[in-house]
């Protein structure tokens, strides 16, 4: 009966979270012990490389810049973004769901094709205003791609906020401006410290925004550490700066956790849409000034890249998407773009496959309750807090020797992808696991279902709807993954992110028109998969 | 003999103590047995254990003659309906009402058959192709009720299925209990902690306090003679005072009232000493103020009587609702047609006791 289910299900769940631990040991846990064995100096004097690197003024001036302009762009980022979630959230009008499910699109494109897109508008607007290598450049970026954070998080509990309070202000004599503030302001203030925690992860781990638009000066620790490993092969600093880096997610992550518990704490009525129909010239000015905001923030920089990508010396054509297939002259070891189109997809399937069988199981295990599983919980996360950056550093001082060196180096790329996407995996699956009711299976199980079956009839359907919105997210994540791919991937055999960037640092107008016909292609490929799974989400798991 | 028999049944959660303690229970078929009892008194534990999704103890279920205990839930042949009806959220109506025919082997015929014959039971047969998420409480209310009939089972379990509803849809449901049961020659155990719907619904009522049955009778005999204070003061019966027995009169703050001779010999009473006496509702007339013209000759009609003091009359529709206080300070409140020759609030009050209804009980209670 179901007590003996139920030990049946521990058991299970505990020999569940055996394979996604031993590759948490082994992909993340032992590189990252590695990066912070070297950079705390464990095998020398202690503490040595933190106390070089704090104390060497380019480093402290590049430890000032990431942060002084992840605060910058947090805030901006929420300026920007509080309008659009407001107008979203309390407006229904024809095309909101469109528009909705678009904001998504720029937080998923890779860094490199931001990166790429405002490389071509500031060019484009160079002759006005030249902002191209400027601090601005980056927050705008930045802006770009974290806006939909703020839209969703902060939207997602504006609309669910009961109306009746702002009424109630407002028959008590407060305008409009004052109920906000009074009323709804206070109430979205969890959501906004949890927007605001996250984007300013985001950007205090930026990597290849910076990379490609920061100039002299405007560098972050985490473009410091690819630098100081690939360019100075000075790994005892890389190491260093990944310890600090580390310290300062870690304090964020802590915030992040003390609002977001506080969020969950909140009673919402779930039911309760607070969205009125729009209607009136106030409405329709501020529809208008959400999309125009919009176009202006996240439209242009695409509508830049698609322009540059069509542009062909004097008039426009097809020729820079034509080229991909040919090897790039210039470079000495070139290998054609579409070749990392291939080496990307194929890339992107592996470490999807991985990060499906390892997420589903670590989900499996955590949802059945077993000790196992709820470590699993926690350590999973690790890596979502873990800079791509670093686990790209901990893996080239794990593996740079061993089975994973020489040929097998290949399969390092697939396991750093993976390793980005488990976490993508589990947050996608988790909640729909567990939000099985226990009842739906005891109702199958009173009409005549077997444990079997019920696991067939119920779980399964439930799951697999989910399983493939978790694969499709894992999908967009790795294909464009740049971080720690560039730190594994080989010359020979470079990923999209990785021959975007190698075009963007090579002269002349054919391999900038390359790199903007990669981005092009690498956003479009994103830009369909993360429609895709959000239409399958609204259609079905997001139901439960 | 009864189609579901539960003797001396116990249960808890994990190693604590026992939730329910010496069940005994039985259903009979074409009849609805309501479990009573206020949240928490181990309803919904009995249910699931008769049910087969939550282990025994000790203790015995029989459905048919037949021991339940070591056959599993989905062999039990027991329909369940869940408080908010856990209807699967990936199937339509159909898809709903058709899982457990399904699950039974049927072909397709014999489920649509089933099918339609379990909606058109319960007057949904124009939804069959319904998303569940597009029906209102209602009608999930029946798909659940259709979905646990279309598998014919002998016995039909409910738990509070009707929680989630409006009163007036609440009571229509209700009402249409018995009939749908008695068609199918099943037996149905309904769990409520709603009276009305008990008594609405149930041939008979088993009273549940503390995790187990204290008593299982009609309704009738249940408001008529309560087993024990307990299950008096949960059914409301009446109020209960603290007295003293002597000789056949118990006495107390409330004043005296003798008692006839089958209840003095009572073994409940136990002889003289402390005792609860029980003063229902339907035992009480409130006729006048003690000094009133018509007084002497009601009293004299009426026995035993006891004073109280008015506090408020009130038109509660179609009846009046009258506000007493005892002498000993306890409350009581009265429906009455006739409120007429009644004093003003803070007057006494005669009351007249049919002392034929009273019960008493061990003190203590």
């Amino acid at each position: 009966m179901s007590r003996g289910g139920r030990t049946g299900g521990r058991g299970r769940g505990a020999a569940l979270a055996v394979g996604p631990l031993v590759f948490l040991a082994l992909f993340f846990a032992w590189p990252l012990t590695l990066v912070l064995s070297r950079g705390l100096g464990v095998d020398g004097a202690l503490l040595a490389p933190l106390r070089d690197v704090l104390t060497d003024p380019y480093l402290q001036q590049v430890a000032r810049f990431t942060l002084g302009q992840a605060l910058a762009s947090t805030l901006l980022t929420l300026l920007v973004g509080m309008p659009v979630a407001a107008v979203l959230s309390t407006l229904d009008f024809r095309g909101r769901r469109v528009i909705e499910a678009a904001t998504i699109v720029p937080f998923v494109l890779p860094t490199v094709v931001v990166g790429t897109a405002f490389v071509a508008l500031l060019g484009r607007l160079a002759p006005v205003v030249d902002l191209r290598q400027t601090t601005l450049a980056i927050l705008l970026a930045h802006v770009f791609f974290n806006v939909s954070v703020v839209v969703r998080t902060v939207g997602g509990l504006w609309r669910h906020l009961d109306a009746a309070p702002v009424l109630a202000a407002r028959t008590l004599g407060a305008t409009r401006l004052r109920a906000f503030l009074h009323v709804t302001l206070p109430r979205l203030r969890p959501a906004i410290g949890a927007a605001a925690a996250v984007v300013f992860l985001f950007t205090f781990t930026s990597f290849g925004v910076v990379l490609i638009l920061g100039g002299p000066g405007r560098s972050t620790l985490e473009v410091e550490i690819h630098r100081a490993t690939s360019q100075l092969l000075d790994l005892r600093t890389a190491a260093a700066l990944s310890v600090l880096q580390l310290l300062a997610v870690v304090a964020t992550l802590g915030v992040y956790d003390r609002t977001r518990r506080r969020h969950a704490a909140r009673p919402l009525a779930r039911a309760a849409l607070s969205l009125r129909p729009a209607a009136g010239p106030r409405d329709r000015m501020a529809i208008a000034g959400m999309l125009g905001l919009l176009m202006l923030v996240q439209g242009l920089p695409l509508l830049a890249l698609l322009e540059r990508s069509l542009r062909v010396g004097d008039g426009w054509g097809l020729a820079h998407f034509r080229s991909l297939g040919a090897p790039t002259r210039e470079a000495v070891m070139s290998v054609a773009p579409a070749v990392a189109v291939r080496n990307s997809l194929l890339f992107a399937l592996a470490a999807t496959l991985i990060a499906m069988v390892v997420g589903t199981s670590a989900a499996l295990a955590a949802v059945g309750g077993s000790r196992a599983g709820r470590l699993m919980d926690g350590a999973l996360m690790l890596p979502l807090g873990t800079s791509a950056v670093t686990l790209g550093l901990g893996l080239l001082l794990a593996f740079r020797t061993g089975a994973f060196a020489g040929r097998g180096a290949i399969l390092l790329v697939p396991l750093a992808q993976a390793l980005v996407a488990v976490p993508f995996v589990v947050r996608t699956m988790l909640p729909v696991l567990r939000g099985i009711d226990r009842r739906l299976r005891e109702a199958a199980a009173t009409l005549g279902a077997a444990p079997r079956r019920v696991w067939r009839e119920i779980d399964l359907p439930i799951v697999s709807r989910a399983g493939l919105v978790a694969a499709g997210f894992a999908f967009a994540v790795t294909v464009g993954e740049f971080g720690a791919t560039i730190f594994v991937a080989r010359a020979s055999n470079p990923t999209v992110p990785v021959a975007i960037h190698r075009a963007l640092g090579l002269p002349g107008a054919v391999n900038l028109g390359r790199a903007m016909a990669l981005s092009v292609l690498l956003a479009l490929i994103t830009g369909a998969t993360v429609l895709l799974i959000d239409r399958i989400r609204v259609g079905a798991v997001g139901r439960f | 003999m009864g189609l579901l028999e539960v003797a001396g049944l116990r249960a808890g959660y994990g190693d604590g103590p026992d939730v329910l303690s010496d069940v005994h229970l039985d259903v009979r078929s074409g009849e609805v047995v309501a479990l009573l009892g206020a949240s928490g008194s181990g309803k919904s534990t009995l249910l699931r254990c008769i049910a087969g999704l939550h282990p025994l103890r000790s203790g015995d279920v029989t459905l048919d003659g037949r021991d339940l205990r070591r056959v599993s839930v989905e062999q039990r042949g027991i329909g369940l309906v869940f408080q908010d009806h856990a209807l699967f959220p990936h199937h339509d109506v159909t898809g709903n009402v058709a899982f457990g025919p399904r699950m039974q082997g049927l072909d397709r015929a014999e489920t649509a058959a089933r099918v339609a014959r379990a909606l058109a039971d319960v007057g949904l047969g124009h939804l069959a192709h319904r998303a569940i998420d597009e029906l209102s409480g209602g009608e999930q209310q029946r798909v659940a009720l259709a979905r646990a009939l279309a598998t014919r089972p002998r016995l039909l379990l409910l738990d509070e299925p009707y929680g989630s509803l409006d009163r007036p849809l609440r009571e229509r449901l209700v009402d249409e209990l018995p009939g749908l049961v008695r068609g199918e020659d099943i037996g149905a155990l309904l769990v409520t902690h709603d009276q009305q719907e008990a008594l609405r619904a149930a041939d008979r009522v088993a009273v549940m306090v503390a995790g187990t049955v204290r008593q299982l009778d009609t309704p009738e005999r249940l408001w008529a003679d309560p087993v024990d204070a307990e299950v008096a003061a949960f059914l409301g019966v009446g109020v209960l005072l603290d007295a003293e027995m002597h000789g056949g009169v118990a006495s107390g703050a409330f004043g005296a009232l003798t008692l006839p001779p089958p209840l003095r010999t009572s073994s409940a009473a136990g002889g003289d000493g402390p005792a609860r006496l029980l003063l229902p509702r339907r035992a009480l007339r409130a006729i006048a103020a003690p000094g009133g013209p018509d007084a002497a000759g009601d009293r004299a009609a009426a026995g035993a009587t006891l004073t109280a003091t008015l506090v408020e009359v009130r038109f509660a529709g179609e009846r009046h609702r009258i506000d007493l206080v005892l002498g000993d300070g306890t409350r009581l409140t009265l429906l009455s047609d006739d409120v007429s020759g009644l004093p003003s609030p803070g007057a006494a009050v005669t009351l007249a006791v049919d002392v034929d209804a009273l019960r008493v009980f061990p003190p203590g209670q």
